[in-house]
């Protein structure tokens, strides 16, 4: 077995090198908040602890449930035109 | 344009087709236990309209609705008699109905209908245009109307029947081809796709949601 084949490669990501050192440490994730017309993605810790904001976007879903499920109307004639 | 000037050589979703008999269940109630009997009413309509998605069409099976003879009373509407194709189409409040009937609504009726904007009327129904291939049939008189005749023809989504028949297979090549009589344009069989998807993409009042 040569020395490369010692390496653990876990270990050797948890070394860390220069700048990368604190992302690869962090453990986190981002999840997105729903605020009116907006989304803003959350970065929190692994305990649910809040870090920071990510990114606050324009929700380009612009329809609710309702107005989705809403039918556009059509015109009840059929009445005037049976005999 | 309404129709293809020349017919490809597949079936398509619109096209007039010619030889295909539509059959109609007929039951006093539903059939649950014991077979009370029960008709079967066969008939042969001059022509048929495929609805099935082009892509669909194979397998030894296919969707078609009789071509029928449009409702006299269209003619009475000014707006639909100058071209009774627009009935595909979406169309003005005023424009649905004839301007008698029009002037007759008390105005919360008038404002009502006005509300809904432009938008389908007729929902299940398909107008063909005239052609030369389409034989002439008689409007009865009503009222000032005069008796004329006219080839239009009109398709009614609720009549929607299958059809098994070996020779509707893929590839396409193998088609029937002796049976298609007509084929509509691209942006005809686009309206009556938009109309189909009107039709049957509407959501009921019931599953609205109420404020």
């Amino acid at each position: 077995m040569n020395n490369e084949e010692k390496f653990d490669l876990s270990n050797l990501r948890n070394q860390g090198t220069g700048g990368q050192d604190v992302a690869v440490h962090e453990d986190y994730r981002v999840i997105v908040y729903p605020f009116g017309r907006y989304e803003i993605f959350v970065k929190v810790s692994a305990n649910n602890e809040f870090i920071g904001i990510v990114e606050v976007k324009v929700n380009k879903d612009f329809l609710s449930y309702k107005q989705k499920i809403t039918p556009k109307g059509f015109h009840d004639v059929e009445e005037f035109y049976r005999k | 344009m309404f129709y293809a000037i020349s017919s490809e050589n597949r079936l398509r979703f619109g096209d007039v087709l010619e030889g295909y008999p539509s059959t109609t269940p007929v039951i006093k109630e539903p059939i649950l236990k014991n077979v009370k009997g029960y008709n079967i009413e066969v008939d042969v309509p001059t022509f048929s309209v495929i609805m099935d998605p082009c892509c669909s069409i194979g397998q030894k099976m296919i969707s078609l609705t009789p071509l029928i003879k449009v409702w006299g009373t269209f003619f009475d509407n000014p707006y639909l008699e100058e071209d009774l194709t627009r009935v595909n189409r979406e169309m003005e409040p005023e424009q649905a109905v004839s301007p008698s009937v029009w002037a007759e609504f008390p105005l919360a009726v008038k404002q009502e209908r006005l509300e809904e904007g432009r938008t389908y009327a007729f929902v299940n129904l398909f107008v063909y245009e005239r052609h030369e291939l389409f034989p002439l049939y008689t409007i009865s008189p009503r009222g000032r109307r005069e008796k004329k005749e006219t080839n239009y023809y009109m398709i009614d989504f609720r009549n929607i029947y299958k059809a098994c028949c070996d020779k509707i297979v893929s590839p396409v090549a193998v088609v029937p081809l002796k049976t298609k009589i007509l084929q509509l344009s691209l942006e005809t069989r686009a309206e009556l796709r938009m109309k189909m998807k009107f039709y049957f993409g509407r959501t009921p009042k019931e599953d609205v949601l109420e404020d």
